[in-house]
């Protein structure tokens, strides 16, 4: 179990994160929050690249620092952005970062040939990385995540680069390696995590905001999502009125996704709400989301 | 493996073994400058074939019979009967014999080999005299003057010069000073081996080791590769291998370069017959003042103690790069900070008072420790004139860099890696 007790991380004057208290076991956990809210700063403290100014970070009762390389021992990660060696190819760099997670040859030889065809590079072992797309690139960053088949995977933004085929396949994969291990996803893409993460920690000012599962998430906005649809005249008055999530223009009118506690209208449809909605409700007032949603 | 790994990097960054076939070619090109006087060099090893080096009654017997017959054959050419010459150089400066062009060619070749030998016998029946003459306390004063000292700082070089006497006075017993060698005051081929060429090296290395050093140890860095290396179970115990790995390259590159570069120039000059004169050896003196140097050593020892000496003093730059380089991350950084504390090395020294030992203290560091590497081991020059002046500089920055190296890498160990 890794656990992080009032956990708070300061740079100078700026605080990145405050008593952050969280508890992971196995499964998917989906670490939610637009950029810039701690989410890799977060990260980097459960891979030891950062230390807490306050706090503690524990792995079964002791601090993952002081079990240095036995932690590290059952530890995969992707950071969001993943560098690599231009002039190796995906074989020789997987054997190099299996060499420092204390692989012997044989078995990393046979560990990267079976990775490198789950994430679908098989054709492209003997190739020079600095040919490769984005999507290659990161298919090679969650290989040498998975390389000591840890028991901690943490990815950053891991799907960020990959098309939609690779994100199905990549969300697949995890599932799939979920059962014994503690997976930490972080993203700002709702759908990544929708549809895997047993829980989801969402972050806001500095802190965690909620961490509980998918559904116990959505219910805080049960009864107050609704969509309708609004004559393009109206619009700009509607949208004044109530808190917008989407908009979708048909022929004769805009059909409107909003939120609001008032009393419904009989022209409004009760909707369930996803876990879309309540990112975009928590974050509304959030700049990078501003574009999003106006 | 990771070692293996680390040491393949450097292979991928061009501008390294680029600058080590660049660095080896200017130095074969250096050696080669001096190949116009590789026909009165070998005069001396003739000379050393037959009668040995060491100086003494029975060699100079032997020699002095020789070069009578010389001069007998100089004056079998000289044009005219009413002149008599004493020595081939007499010859060879007569406006008469070079206005008339009598000589042929082989003779004129000859007369001028006889010349340089002529030098030789001179210089050897001279040494006595001269060294009888040397007077070190005056030596001393006219250094003062120089430079200027005052107060404790100029007693401290009187000192020094008495202590030199002492050594002077056990070199003569020694005999070392009486040994045949390529005449310095000529050819200056002490300075041209240690000084020019081994400047040379010095500070090619100085770029190489810098350079190498902060490649391998900043590699990760400067490919967005740190977060994922230095995560994995190795950890940040890698930066010790990174560590090794460098000491390693920079072993190879050493031994490459001084190796090509000695070779080159052993295998143009012919210091055949001449290993073991001692480096003292009145031949070999450039200046007014001869080489007094403050061991007995041949001048093959002298060599390997100036290899030795040359590569400590690389390990020391390798050193403090090192430690620049966890800090910096950046090689380009590195390299510039690594200017700053070079230039900081040099002119240091120049700020302190004269008046006191502090100038004297300034001079043990490795910058400048290695401005003068033909002095090295030797009683010359007022601020590193101690006998221990090498040991000591050595001694301590090795004392200093490995305590400085061991708190980077435990610092390493507590950075916060972004």
């Amino acid at each position: 179990m890794l656990v992080l007790n009032d956990v708070t991380k300061k740079f100078g004057n700026f605080t990145a994160l405050e008593n952050i208290n969280l508890e992971f076991n196995h499964g998917v956990y989906g670490l939610l929050a637009p950029n810039g809210a701690g989410k890799t700063t977060l990260i980097k403290m459960l891979v030891t690249l950062l230390f807490p100014t306050k706090g503690e970070i524990l792995y079964n009762g002791a601090e993952i620092t002081s079990l240095d390389e036995e932690y590290r021992d059952i530890l995969g990660y992707l950071p969001q952005e993943f560098g690599y060696y231009k002039n190796y190819t995906p074989e020789k760099y997987l054997m190099y970062l299996a060499a420092l997670k204390g692989l012997n040859k044989k078995e990393a030889d046979k560990r990267i040939q079976e990775l490198l065809r789950t994430v679908g590079l098989e054709e492209v072992t003997r190739k020079k990385m600095k040919k490769f797309s984005g999507g290659m690139i990161q298919r090679v960053g969650i290989a040498q995540a998975m390389l000591n088949d840890p028991k901690i995977l943490i990815l950053d933004e891991p799907t960020a680069g990959l098309d939609p085929k690779e994100r199905a396949r990549f969300r697949k994969l995890l599932t799939h390696l979920s059962h014994d291990r503690i997976i930490i996803l972080s993203t700002h893409i709702v759908s990544d995590v929708e549809s895997i993460a047993n829980e989801i920690v969402m972050m806001k000012n500095n802190t965690i905001l909620y961490n509980d599962t998918v559904s116990n998430i959505n219910n805080t906005l049960a009864g107050s999502i609704f969509e309708t649809e609004v004559p393009f005249s109206d619009v700009e008055r509607f949208r004044d009125n109530y808190q917008i999530i989407s908009e979708r223009q048909d022929q004769e009118h805009m059909t409107i996704r909003f939120i609001t506690n008032d009393q419904a209208d009989e022209k409004w449809t009760s909707v369930t709400p996803t876990l879309e909605d309540v990112f975009l409700y928590v974050y509304e007032d959030d700049q990078t989301l501003a574009g999003r949603v106006s | 493996m990771i070692r293996k790994q680390e040491l393949l990097k450097l292979t991928k960054t061009p501008t390294i073994p680029l600058l080590i076939i660049f660095f080896a070619a200017l130095n074969v090109v250096i050696v080669m400058s001096n190949t116009h006087l590789k026909k009165d060099l070998s005069v001396l090893t003739n000379l050393v074939e037959t009668y040995g080096y060491e100086i003494n009654e029975d060699m100079m017997k032997q020699f002095g019979n020789d070069y009578q017959e010389k001069v007998k054959w100089v004056n079998k050419i000289a044009p005219g009967d009413d002149k008599t010459y004493k020595h081939p150089s007499e010859l060879l400066s007569d406006d008469t014999v070079r206005r008339e062009n009598t000589l042929s060619d082989s003779e004129k070749q000859k007369l001028l080999k006889y010349g340089v030998i002529e030098q030789y016998h001179r210089t050897a029946q001279n040494i006595d005299d001269f060294y009888k003459n040397i007077d070190l306390d005056s030596s001393a004063e006219s250094i003062i003057k120089m430079h200027g000292f005052t107060g404790s700082a100029a007693d401290e070089v009187r000192d020094q010069y008495q202590t030199l006497d002492g050594r002077l006075d056990e070199l003569i017993d020694n005999g070392e000073h009486k040994n045949l060698f390529f005449k310095g005051s000529l050819y200056e081929m002490h300075s041209f081996l240690f000084r020019y060429i081994g400047m040379a090296l010095i500070f090619e290395l100085m770029i190489l080791v810098v350079l190498i050093t902060a490649a391998v140890t900043n590699y990760e860095f400067e490919h967005r590769t740190a977060l994922v290396t230095y995560t994995a179970r190795r950890g940040r115990k890698l930066i010790i291998d990174k560590l090794i790995a460098a000491t390693i390259a920079n072993g190879v590159v050493m031994f490459a370069l001084i190796g090509v570069t000695l070779s080159a120039f052993f295998l143009t000059y012919d210091y055949s017959g001449l290993w073991n004169v001692p480096i003292s050896s009145y031949f070999n003196a450039e200046m007014p003042l001869p080489y007094i140097s403050w061991w007995n050593l041949s001048f093959i020892e002298y060599v390997a103690i100036f290899v030795l000496l040359m590569m400590v003093s690389q390990l020391l730059f390798m050193g403090i790069s090192f430690m620049l380089s966890v800090f910096l991350k950046n090689t380009y950084l590195v390299f510039f900070a690594f200017v700053i504390l070079l230039g900081l090395g040099i002119l240091l020294p120049s700020f302190a008072p004269m008046s006191s030992q502090l100038v004297f203290w300034l001079y043990y560091n490795p910058f400048a420790f290695i401005l003068n590497p033909h002095l090295w081991l030797m009683g010359n020059g007022p601020f590193t004139i101690y006998a221990n002046y090498e040991i000591v500089t050595i001694s301590v920055w090795v004392f200093l860099l490995g305590l400085g190296v061991s708190y980077s890498i435990y610092r390493f160990h507590r950075q916060q890696l972004q």
